[in-house]
């Protein structure tokens, strides 16, 4: 049985070992968001879209001690990992988006997918606020599908002059709080209405200042390290001997 | 009446750290991409540890690297502290040096290694470790990293012969060694973003939109960007 320490180190070191091919990390200037490009695999993005298939529902936002359904958010969500589904397969994707932000992919909260069809898109927002369900530090936002720029889908950050288009295994990550608790304003974004035709799967990774479940899945975490790459190409002027 | 109840303490259940946390502060770690330079690519060795970092420091930051600068030295130190997942104050002091004609092994009882060139040259160099043998191309801004299978042994080592080739070098044990306190480093995150120039390198697909294209896409004013004005 691995220590706690020697445990998070394994399943880091696994991750490290397990990323996919030209996972590169952008720093879009100085508006603390980075885009991180291959978070995932093709293969990967269309086993989340088919985990959530089955429990898309309609999406809603928080509204005082309630969720209620908005006509300035047009989707369908389905939560794929939380405490009522904890699917140990979505560990690797999870403690890949926890090395980003540095915490333990623990502090996780609920991991939700989300599909914007025809016509659907949300207005501006931002992702935090004091109340337990959206006390987010940083959020991860991963594109499961590409959609061309004539298709619309676009995250705009507004107030960054920022905006990305849904690549699939793209991830967008800002920072949401500080860790004094005051909130990043300026992060507010959107996603653009999703043009005739078209749809755009999202999932969304948020994390907490502290611990949203206790389970850790020990050894069979560091087994299941989803799709594993073997072809890589080797970076250009390295070769093995 | 059961059922509520029930549901009731289910709630409680699940605001158990929020609530724990009201009383103690939770401490949060540094955020890692606040100190990334402007591209990082990670490209790890098929059937290995070791992975080959491109654009792990910006030519700008050579010269202060080189002159041993503390601030480069913990923005670098937090950089690899994200690849080893491994707390800042872990980390040992770096060490800086030059391979030249003579064989130079780096050894250390460290759980996590990570060697930064900081020249390029035409000619490869041999790094060698215990799952792979690798020849390199030296780079400006390349880094080699690889993790120990038995961290209390001397065995992984990396080794620069033939070329003489700039680098510093960082490793890590699973203990805090005393060096770094995380208090040395600057939080960056707390800094509010800046909106883009327009003059940034960014990946094809990201751009800086321009202020009414959110007026555009919606065909209504930006209540919540002005409001934040």
């Amino acid at each position: 049985m691995l220590t706690k320490d020697k445990y998070s180190y394994e399943l880091q070191r696994s991750t490290l070992r397990n990323l996919p091919s030209n996972f590169n990390i952008y720093r879009a200037g100085d508006t603390g968001v980075s885009i991180v490009e291959n978070f995932c695999t093709s293969l990967e993005a269309t086993m989340l879209i088919s985990k959530a298939k089955p429990f898309l529902v309609p999406s809603q936002i928080r509204s005082g001690r309630k969720n209620v359904e908005f006509s300035g958010r047009i989707s369908d969500t389905a939560m794929v990992f939380g405490p009522e589904r904890q699917d140990q397969s979505l560990i690797p994707l999870m403690s890949r988006a926890a090395m980003l932000v540095g915490l333990p992919y623990t502090h996780l909260e609920s991991l939700v997918v989300t599909r914007y069809g025809p016509g659907g898109f949300y207005e501006q927002h931002i992702d935090h606020g004091k109340n337990f369900r959206v006390d987010r530090l940083y959020t991860v936002l991963l594109y499961l599908n590409t959609l061309d720029k004539d298709q619309g889908g676009e995250t705009i950050f507004q107030s960054l002059n920022l905006a990305t288009q849904p690549r699939v295994g793209r991830a967008v990550t800002w920072v949401n709080k500080n860790p004094d608790g005051s909130g990043h304003l300026e992060t507010n974004h959107a996603a653009a209405p999703i043009k005739e035709g078209s749809e755009k799967w999202v999932v969304q990774f948020w994390f907490h200042a502290y611990k949203m479940f206790s389970q850790d899945f020990a050894e069979s975490a560091l087994l299941t390290n989803g799709d594993n790459d073997f072809n890589r190409q080797l970076p250009d002027g390295v070769s093995i001997l | 009446m059961i059922r509520s109840l029930l549901s009731r303490l289910r709630g409680l259940w699940l605001r158990r750290y929020f609530v724990w946390h009201k009383f103690v502060k939770p401490e949060i770690p540094l955020h890692p991409l606040s100190w990334l330079p402007e591209k990082f690519c990670i490209q790890p060795i098929t059937g290995s540890d070791v992975s080959i970092i491109d654009g792990f420091c910006s030519d700008n930051e050579v010269e202060l690297i080189i002159r041993q600068d503390p601030a480069i030295l913990n923005a670098l130190i937090c950089r690899a502290s994200m690849l080893a997942g491994i707390p800042v104050d872990q980390f040992s002091k770096p060490v800086l040096g030059a391979s030249d004609e003579e064989k130079f092994i780096i050894k250390g009882p460290h759980a996590f290694n990570l060697c930064l060139l900081l020249e390029t040259e035409s000619e490869k160099v041999n790094l060698f470790d215990e799952s792979v043998n690798l020849q390199i191309e030296p780079r400006v801004g390349r880094a080699v990293c690889w993790a120990n299978d038995d961290i209390s042994s001397d065995t992984s080592y990396v080794q620069l012969n033939d070329r003489p080739c700039k680098y510093i070098f960082f490793g890590s044990s699973l203990s805090n060694n005393g060096y770094h306190k995380s208090k040395h480093f600057e939080l960056k995150q707390i800094a509010m973003g800046a909106p883009l120039s327009g003059d940034e390198y960014l990946p094809d697909g990201v751009w800086a939109p321009g202020k009414d294209h959110l007026e555009n896409v919606f065909g209504k004013p930006d209540f919540l960007t002005d409001l934040i004005k």
